[in-house]
């Protein structure tokens, strides 16, 4: 059960953190129009996400699973394309431009060497990676991510914050991700939503919401909060910034 | 099958399978053409074969005479005539459309279900018709309308009922819904089972009958009853086409699929609908043939990959092929049911298949 208010702006790069059973996976499923609130409702852009059919969802959101099994062999290129199902014509497939998309997001992934290659025989990493691509491929203003990084190595933890910081000031892409980790939350999130006991305990800057009084509250541990390294999230924004202003 | 590392990879020259692999893959609809294509000459050559051989020269002007009263300089014996419009060419058009209708609903399951060892008759679909099919042989009453005796629309209706049972009994139960049905479909299919067996001992003077509706054959094939299975069959089979996009949304899983837009509950339902219907109208008229559901797909789906735009028309084409040859087989090999036939060719190939079947699921 989980009681919220929450308002997100176009833009926004938005983690949210709590213990677990806090809710924050409900809160997603809310969100993404897959549990229905017992009260009050979820809208997105002014529209409400009940009266919307799921295709119209998939076009303004798109998820990213924690991992996904596949039944049956694929190549990875046929995953990333399923992110156009939405798009793509429904009696003649996928068209040129719906190739393209699939073959930018695999790009942007970093994963186009990879095309060709059976899915189901990558590293956990470039699994993860391929469910990204499928979000990016489908071209959604918002993208929702379930714990991205919980079966990655500290290398691709790295590679996937750093291209959701990417996506959110490149390309202005409304980034909202559940992190179990809270290190990487304080690093790459300016604004950070604390889910415990069924509600929102706090929402706003790493600063205010993770204190260290906070902490020991809801995750029941001593924390020992250190200044942060040179690579802040503002840091990585601005770098990112000025990457843009340079092309 | 391990790939080497792009960046350590010598030029090896992919071995033929694998180049012909790719080929289909590239061109789903050449594919397709040549897999039809290949359906015709197989008609052809099962037509001409049996105890009356008859050249397939022959056998074409006397189609072609008949379809569109076309002369093509052959002759033949009205003998020869009644043996290829009367007896054989409902023989081999029923075995292709039960072929093409089974390896279709077998693909449709496999993919609703994502499970590659699915077949059309996961879901009680076997245990219903066969039940359907016993009370009509037990029950002292002979109807025959058409051609279509009890037997056939008890049969019908056992399929669709069983699922239809299935799937209501299903949604009580708050597990996710895939699982649901397959497991409340083995227990209703054990139910209904156990009423089959209770009726073939029932039976007396018609057990020889049953068994020989639930081994499954075509030497009963016939213009009127084809006249009502190529309908339900092709239109079921199109129908499911047409929903190609929501199979392949369920790849990834039905929540997934949720998220990439498909209507998961609905099109769950419309999906197992029309595989129980185009399932139901094989199994009414020719008996519950095995394996060409399970293995026709699951090959199709090794070459041409898991796109169900691809995996449906050719799963068709492959299955209406593969039971021509098998009742063509059947028959040569001295009348024996053709469920014999697939059994004794399909499980051994299906053996096969699993060992060299990559392990593991994950993404």
């Amino acid at each position: 059960m989980l009681a919220a208010d929450l308002v997100v702006e176009q833009g926004e790069r938005i983690a949210i953190v709590g213990p677990n059973g806090a809710g924050k996976s409900t809160l997603l499923r809310g969100i993404a129009g897959i549990a229905a609130p017992l009260q009050g409702e979820i809208r997105i852009g002014g529209m409400a996400v009940r009266d919307l059919s799921r295709e119209a969802i998939a076009r303004r959101l798109a998820v990213v699973p924690q991992l996904a099994t596949l039944p049956f062999s694929a190549r990875v290129e046929e995953v990333v394309a399923l992110g156009r199902l939405a798009h793509e014509d429904p009696l003649r497939g996928p068209g040129p431009a719906d190739r393209a998309a699939v073959a930018a997001a695999m790009d942007r992934v970093g994963l186009g060497r990879l095309m060709g290659r059976d899915a189901r025989e990558l590293s956990l990493g470039e699994r993860q990676l391929v469910l990204v691509a499928v979000a990016i491929a489908q071209a959604s203003p918002i993208i929702i991510l379930d714990e991205p990084t919980v079966h990655l190595d500290i290398r691709h933890q790295v590679e996937v914050m750093d291209l959701l910081v990417d996506l959110n000031v490149r390309d202005g892409t409304t980034v909202l991700a559940v992190l179990h980790d809270l290190n990487l939350a304080v690093r790459y999130f300016p604004r950070i939503v604390l889910v415990a006991g069924g509600r929102i305990h706090a929402d706003g800057s790493p600063e205010n919401v993770l204190s260290a009084s906070r902490i020991r509250e809801v995750f029941g541990v001593d924390p020992a909060i250190l200044p942060m390294g040179p690579w802040t999230a503002a840091r990585a924004e601005r770098a990112a910034r000025a990457e843009r202003a340079r092309a | 099958m391990t790939s080497l590392p792009a960046d350590l990879a010598l030029r090896v020259e992919p071995r033929r399978r694998e180049r012909v692999r790719e080929l289909v893959r590239r061109h789903p609809r050449a594919a397709f053409g040549t897999a039809v294509a290949a359906v015709v000459a197989v008609s052809v050559v099962a037509v001409g074969l049996g105890s009356v051989g008859i050249a397939p020269g022959e056998t074409i002007a006397i189609v072609v005479r008949r379809l569109v009263g076309l002369d093509l300089g052959v002759t033949w014996t009205p003998a020869t005539e009644a043996i290829v419009w009367e007896l054989r060419l409902p023989r081999v058009l029923t075995a292709a459309t039960v072929g093409a209708g089974l390896a279709v609903a077998g693909a449709t399951f496999q993919g609703l279900l994502r499970n590659p060892l699915a077949d059309p008759y996961v879901l009680g679909t076997a245990s219903g018709a066969g039940l359907g099919a016993a009370i009509a042989l037990v029950l002292p009453v002979r109807i025959v309308f058409i051609e279509f005796g009890l037997v056939h629309a008890l049969a019908f209706v056992g399929a669709l009922a069983s699922v239809t049972v299935v799937y209501r009994l299903s949604r009580l139960s708050p597990w996710s819904g895939m699982t649901n049905l397959v497991l409340t479909g083995y227990a209703v299919g054990a139910l209904l089972a156990a009423g089959l067996s209770m009726a073939m001992y029932l039976s007396g003077s018609s057990l020889r009958q049953i068994f020989a509706f639930i081994l499954g054959g075509f030497e009963a094939a016939s213009w009127n009853r084809l006249a009502l299975a190529v309908p339900l069959v092709a239109l079921g089979s199109l129908a499911i086409l047409f929903r190609a996009r929501a199979l392949n949304g369920l790849l990834l899983g039905e929540e997934a699929a949720g998220h990439l837009g498909i209507n998961v509950p609905r099109e769950r339902a419309l999906l197992l609908a029309l595989g129980s219907l185009v399932t139901a109208a094989a199994v009414a008229v020719s008996g519950l043939i095995g394996f060409v559901g399970l293995v026709v797909p699951h090959v199709v789906r090794l070459t041409v990959g898991p796109n169900a735009r691809a995996v449906v028309p050719l799963s068709a084409a492959v299955g209406a092929a593969l039971l021509i040859a098998a009742d063509l087989g059947a028959r040569l090999l001295g009348d024996i049911p053709v469920g014999v036939v697939t059994a004794i060719f399909g499980a051994p190939f299906f053996l096969m298949l699993l060992r060299r079947a990559q392990s593991g699921y994950e993404l």
